[in-house]
């Protein structure tokens, strides 16, 4: 047993020999990132504002609806439409944050589900509006939301004159357009007043990285809202998916304004983009990144695939035409823009969650 | 051959000589108990209808494929039978049918979806196996109350012993899995975890350290490599079960392991002096008379008789007779030249041959099992070909993104498959890095778009994986179809190789 102990010390020492050895030959530095600082600057500077903003801009749709019922002219129809695309563009913002307060509860569905469904059912729209029959707590969530408004404004009257026409002389179709264009924005009111000084700090105080974690549960969201992005409003209008054998320019988000397609698209990816990179002095999971080992491997092709993907959206833009119509023509740049989408999945999906040490399922891995 | 008959006696006697029971009794107990709180566990969280339930598609084991996945009603069913025999297990209940129950219905649970493969899952189910043929329920069970069987004080050395194996090839493999380069020298994947922890009370500061990456490391190889040796020797027993409380505990603190850790600290004490195990035996004792619950043993009189053996000549050289003493259900070994002095016999009883032979085979092939990976070339970390089953814990960081692409072989259009469409998240963070999940969810892709009607769909998938912190490569070869691809032991070839 002596000789083992020896043996032992020996081993003991190596190792210790070793491990200093590396130490000197290796440069590695502390890797300490403020999670809290991340967090309270994520809140402050990035999601509460936006939330904020896409509440307003519904708000204020809402209230320019309620004015067009009241003056049905031309030029209030004019006004709506502008209100609603910028209540539409911030949506496109706030709909990256689905969390917190915006997170599914009870029979509620997340504020994605619940606002920013697309494509809507034209059919069961036409029928609420010629019943008059509707229930705003049902599952038919493709008659409400951003989308609906948009196609009681764009999809029904062909003109601003027969809009506002419609308007005046369709009681069933003012009423339902008053009343989603007023859910949206009170629903809006929920999620933005969701985060209150308690939640705020609970979010900020919640600085681990196990699944549930504010960090896991925000950078989750976001991965999803850009998959959704990549597989929603660009893959399946252009029919990529397995088993479809045509573009479906119907599934375009924004199919009935047609002009606001690309925009919105790329007001959703901006979003994503800016979560990243953080704002402008403040600490995005750019900085996060930093710290961690292999990240700064990561931030590069990160970055440098973030200007494919706008250099394709430039692209996309330059066409002049619409969104509907590029998919339409199944147009090689659209194409690219879903190709150059799907390259950058796997920086900000599986590398990155795996540098950071975020753990992003609560099933239990294994031990040891 | 003197020299070997010797040998072979040592190995005889170490193997059957008489050992007193507790050891096993405290064992049973608090295994029984911690899978009674495991499935509850389990249950608790909901995870049955998460895991069994929920999923569109279950990923199977090679070669198990044929098992019937449980509906609904049958995998809760399934999942009270263990809570149930678990309780069977700890009480000594019915303890055969407990343990051959708890065996039965939770690796039958584990193999219906690889993707919850987790090395603890599979420890649960050797040791299980092994309880069913171990006389546990001999002593201080209920089983003994209703008369069911005999009292025992003391078992055949092996029924312990292997369980101390068992925990040797745990610990051991899982050591010297742990000496390569990226674990000892560059300290990953704990500098990619622990930073992660740095919120932890009282350690969490030092987690952001690379030094204490490099501590852990080293340790935690140490550690796995040895304290099976520690434990075994009486003078560092106790320091050695000290470190497995701490080390358990951190690991328990840090990573999102479960109960492991506690069964861990748990089944340890196998390797104490019998007496503490008596001396816990005699403290539940108290509590049962206590409680009111203590009935005599029946007293059986019976005087040492011999059995009569089964004789096998020629064999080896063990000159011992096999005596039983029937009170006490022990089986004594005296020297043979005591018995019969004319000539040395060989004489090996055919149960204990059989028991040896049993033994051996076990022990080989969890000895060999975890090594197969050797035989396949490439990086085990890398290509997962000989992963499972060989105690590979919390060694590697890995991740991946997998894109399939179906393509109609008639019209040559191809498309996207949105893995969320048919995937819990669980299951696409363990397909993304596993060939032989990719290769079953590419089967399952040809099968359902075919229904669909895509028409002889071809497979291909890009997928990039990312190990140790490097940035992610191209894992398997995109060009190959997934779908003409069959499964087998063999070397995947289209796994393209690790590059730094």
């Amino acid at each position: 047993m002596k000789s083992f102990i020896h043996q032992f010390n020996l081993i003991f020492l190596v190792t210790i020999c070793l491990f200093t050895a590396c130490e000197e030959s290796q440069i590695v530095e502390k890797q300490e990132f403020d999670r809290k600082a991340f967090l309270s600057e994520a809140i402050h500077y990035v999601i509460t504002p936006e939330m904020a903003g896409a509440w307003e801009s519904s708000k204020d749709l809402k209230e320019r609806i309620d004015i067009l019922i009241a003056q049905p002219t031309v030029s209030q129809v004019l006004t709506v439409k502008t209100t609603w695309k910028n209540a539409f563009m911030r949506w496109q913002g706030a709909s990256v944050f689905n969390f917190g307060p915006a997170e599914s509860s009870g029979l509620k569905k997340s504020m994605v589900e619940e606002l920013g469904v697309f494509p809507i059912s034209e059919s069961k729209i036409n029928e609420i509006l010629s019943s008059g029959v509707y229930n705003l707590n049902d599952f038919n969530r493709d008659t409400r939301g951003f989308s609906a408004i948009e196609y009681l404004l764009y999809g029904i009257a062909e003109t601003d004159t027969l809009l506002a026409e419609k308007i005046k002389t369709d009681e069933k179709f003012s009423e339902y357009l008053k009343v989603i264009a007023t859910h949206v924005a009170s629903e809006m009111d929920t999620y933005i007043h969701g985060w209150n000084t308690d939640t705020i700090e609970a979010f900020i105080n919640n600085d681990g990285t196990d699944a549930g974690s504010s960090t896991s549960v925000y950078y989750n969201e976001v991965v999803k809202s850009f998959e959704a992005l990549k597989n929603f409003k660009v893959g399946l209008p252009l029919g990529l998916r397995p088993g479809q054998t045509q573009t479906e320019p119907n599934r375009v988000e924004g199919f009935y304004s047609k002009i606001y397609s690309i925009e919105a698209l790329k007001a959703h990816f901006t979003m994503i983009q800016f979560v990243w990179t953080g704002p402008e002095r403040g600490i995005g999971f750019k900085e996060y990144l930093r710290s961690v080992v292999g990240g700064p491997d990561l931030i590069s092709s990160t970055e440098e695939q973030f200007t494919k993907v706008n250099l394709a959206f430039a692209e996309v833009e330059s066409t002049g035409k619409t969104f509907v119509e590029l998919v339409q023509e199944n147009d090689d740049r659209v194409i690219t823009l879903h190709r150059e989408l799907q390259k950058l999945t796997r920086f900000l999906k599986s590398d990155m969650s795996s540098l950071m040490g975020i753990a992003i399922t609560y099933a239990s891995s294994d031990g040891d | 051959m003197k020299k070997s008959s010797i040998d072979t006696n040592q190995y005889h006697s170490f193997l059957f000589k008489p050992i007193s029971i507790e050891s096993l009794i405290v064992f049973r107990i608090l295994f029984g108990m911690l899978m009674f709180f495991s499935t509850a566990r389990f249950m608790y969280l909901g995870w049955i209808d998460e895991h069994y339930i929920q999923p569109l598609i279950h990923f199977r084991y090679f070669g198990f494929s044929w098992l019937p996945i449980a509906s609904d009603w049958f995998i809760y069913l399934i999942h009270i039978i263990m809570l149930l025999a678990s309780l069977g297990i700890m009480l000594g209940y019915k303890y055969k049918t407990s343990a051959m129950l708890f065996f039965l219905t939770f690796t039958y649970a584990e193999l219906i979806d690889v993707s919850y493969y987790l090395n603890h899952y599979y420890f649960v189910s050797l040791i299980s196996f092994i309880l069913i043929f171990l006389p546990a329920q001999n002593y201080f069970s209920v089983d003994l109350l209703n008369f069911r069987i005999e009292e025992k004080k003391q078992v055949e050395n092996w029924t312990v012993a292997i369980l101390k194996f068992q925990l040797f090839v745990v610990y051991f493999f899982a050591g010297i899995a742990k000496i390569n380069t990226d674990w000892l020298f560059e300290a990953l994947p704990l500098r990619i975890w622990l930073p992660a922890h740095d919120t932890l009370p009282i350690i969490g500061k030092w987690m952001i350290y690379p030094e204490t990456a490099f501590v852990f490391s080293w340790l935690g190889m140490l550690f796995d490599t040895t304290i099976i040796f520690f434990l075994m020797w009486k003078r560092t027993r106790f320091i050695a079960y000290l470190s497995v409380v701490i080390f358990h505990t951190i690991t328990g603190l840090l990573f999102q392991i479960g109960v492991f850790p506690l069964v861990m600290i748990a089944l340890t004490p196998i390797f104490f002096d019998s007496k503490v195990h008596k001396s816990i035996i005699n403290k539940l004792q108290t509590v049962q008379v206590y409680l009111g619950q203590k009935v005599e043993p029946i007293l059986i009189k019976t005087k040492l008789k011999r059995i009569e053996p089964e004789f096998e000549v020629g064999w080896c050289a063990t000159p011992y007779v096999q005596m039983h003493d029937t009170r006490n259900d022990i089986n004594y070994s005296i020297a043979s030249s005591e018995y019969e002095n004319k000539e040395r016999v060989t004489v090996v009883p055919k149960r204990q041959k059989r028991i040896v032979f049993i033994l051996l085979v076990y022990v080989l092939f969890q000895l060999l099992f975890p090594l197969r990976f050797l035989a396949y070339p490439g990086n085990v970390f890398w290509t997962e070909e000989g992963f499972r089953f060989s105690w590979r814990v919390m060694l590697v960081e890995k991740s991946g993104s997998a894109l399939f692409y179906v393509k109609d072989g008639k019209t040559g259009k191809e498309g996207v498959v949105d893995n969320t469409e048919f995937l819990n998240s669980h299951q696409e963070k363990q397909l993304s890095f596993q060939p032989d999940m990719i290769l079953q969810f590419a089967h399952f892709l040809a099968d359902h778009y075919e229904k669909e009607g895509v028409s002889n769909p071809e497979v291909r998938a890009e997928v990039y994986v990312t190990m140790n912190a490097r940035p992610s490569k191209l894992f398997i070869n995109p060009e190959v179809d997934l779908s003409k691809v069959e499964d087998f032991w063999t070397r995947k070839e289209w796994i393209l190789p690790f590059s730094q």
